[in-house]
């Protein structure tokens, strides 16, 4: 009778034990991206901007295909290049002045360090990156502001304040 | 979850069998006898690592233990085994081969209180330590614009070390042969690589990447008892 009843005890721990264990994990795709924010180099310090009409695309990209194209724009999530220490990208705004098209193209140079991480069985492996240094040109883009140098796998933190002239 | 259902199942009908078995009270002296134990020795093999494989067939394992019955309320184990693991999915192309080995004691909790029964409830803990070689001959991140990252690591060896806590049900099912169910808690001490690349599983602790796994085990044992049972 002891028995019986110790082993009915036993069965509902198993429950929940395998229950609370069995938490299978879900594997994040796109986690090499730098993320980047827009914002007005003119007035209060901080202050996120809207380009509109926006392009952005990787230079020396084996297809030429864009990440964004033609689209109103505020933050930018831009994948590396993992075969490279080092990712270049191509941003364009487009604005109609007297009837005509008017671009303005800026490139954005990224250097970092990158680090190997074995995330789990399901997920396999990623690549964490630390942002080095940050190189452009200046025809849209005033400065640009290294905020948090870690792309880490599943943190989404701003990794670039990218500050537009006005 | 499956392999859990399936030892659910099969341990309910241990204990609806157990249920059947008619109950016949004891005199005090009768109780006294009865609850002297077997001491003796008892070796056997684990049927859990090939259940297991049924439902992760990248694993493959066996184990076997020695169990020592010192009386009725104690009992020393040791537990050894080995486990491979062979992974070729779109993420890597991974392998490993490793030994276990986990000792420790268990503590009977029951009272026997009728004639001949040898069941025990047992209550344990286990020190659990494990070395693998593994090697990841491929490994794939995806990157969706640039395209996708390919490399290799090298084979390296793992030392890995934990503690369980068990709960578990041993019957003798026939004369001396005692099958035993047990669940299991183990929680990682410590995981000593010299390599980024992390285990799959570690061999007797299973899944590398909980911190805390739930394990089971289905013993059938042939015990060798050092007295003749009167």
């Amino acid at each position: 009778m002891k028995l019986r009843l110790i082993g009915q005890l036993l069965v509902v721990i198993v429950i929940v034990v395998a229950s609370s264990c069995d938490n299978s994990s879900l594997c994040q795709s796109g986690q090499n991206a730098i993320e980047s924010g827009l914002y007005s180099a003119s007035g209060e310090e901080g202050r996120d901007t809207t380009l509109n009409s926006f392009y952005l695309w990787g230079l020396n990209h084996p297809s030429d295909s864009m990440l964004l194209d033609s689209v109103r724009a505020s933050k930018l999530y831009m994948p590396t290049d993992l075969n490279r220490d080092s990712t270049e990208f191509v941003i364009r705004e487009e604005t109609l002045v007297q009837g005509t098209v008017k671009g303005i193209n800026d490139t954005l140079l990224f250097i970092y360090k990158k680090n190997l991480e074995y995330i789990s069985g399901d997920c396999g492996f990623t690549y964490n990156l630390e942002l080095d240094t940050v190189i452009h040109t200046n025809n849209l883009i005033d400065s640009v502001q290294i905020v948090y140098s870690s792309v880490v796998y599943s943190e989404n933190i701003e990794n670039v304040k990218i500050f537009i002239e006005p | 979850m499956l392999k859990y259902l399936l030892s659910l199942s099969l341990f309910l009908y241990c204990v609806g069998v157990e249920a059947q078995k008619k109950d016949k009270e004891l005199t005090k002296e009768e109780k006294k006898i009865a609850n002297r134990g077997n001491p003796g020795i008892a070796v056997g093999i684990d049927l859990a690592p090939f259940i297991t494989h049924l439902f992760s067939n990248e694993r493959f394992g066996f184990a076997a233990d020695v169990r020592y019955t010192l009386n009725r309320k104690w009992q020393t184990v040791a537990e050894l085994g080995y486990e491979t693991v062979e992974i070729d999915d779109e993420k890597m192309t991974y392998s490993s081969d490793g030994s276990f080995m986990r000792l420790g004691f268990d503590y009977n909790m029951f009272n026997v209180d009728e004639e001949g029964n040898s069941d025990n409830i047992l209550l344990g803990l286990r020190y659990g330590f494990a070395m693998q070689e593994h090697d990841c001959s491929r490994y794939t991140i995806e990157e969706g614009y640039w395209g996708d990252y390919q490399s290799m690591l090298g084979s390296s060896d793992v030392n890995a070390h934990w503690a369980e806590l068990v709960l578990g049900l041993r019957s003798e099912v026939l004369k001396n042969v005692y099958m035993g169910w047990s669940v299991r808690v183990r929680t990682i001490i410590d995981v000593g690589a010299d390599s980024v690349l992390e285990p799959y599983a570690i061999p007797g602790y299973g899944r590398r990447d909980r911190s805390t796994n739930l394990g089971f085990t289905y013993t059938l044992e042939y015990h060798i008892p050092f007295k003749k049972k009167k």
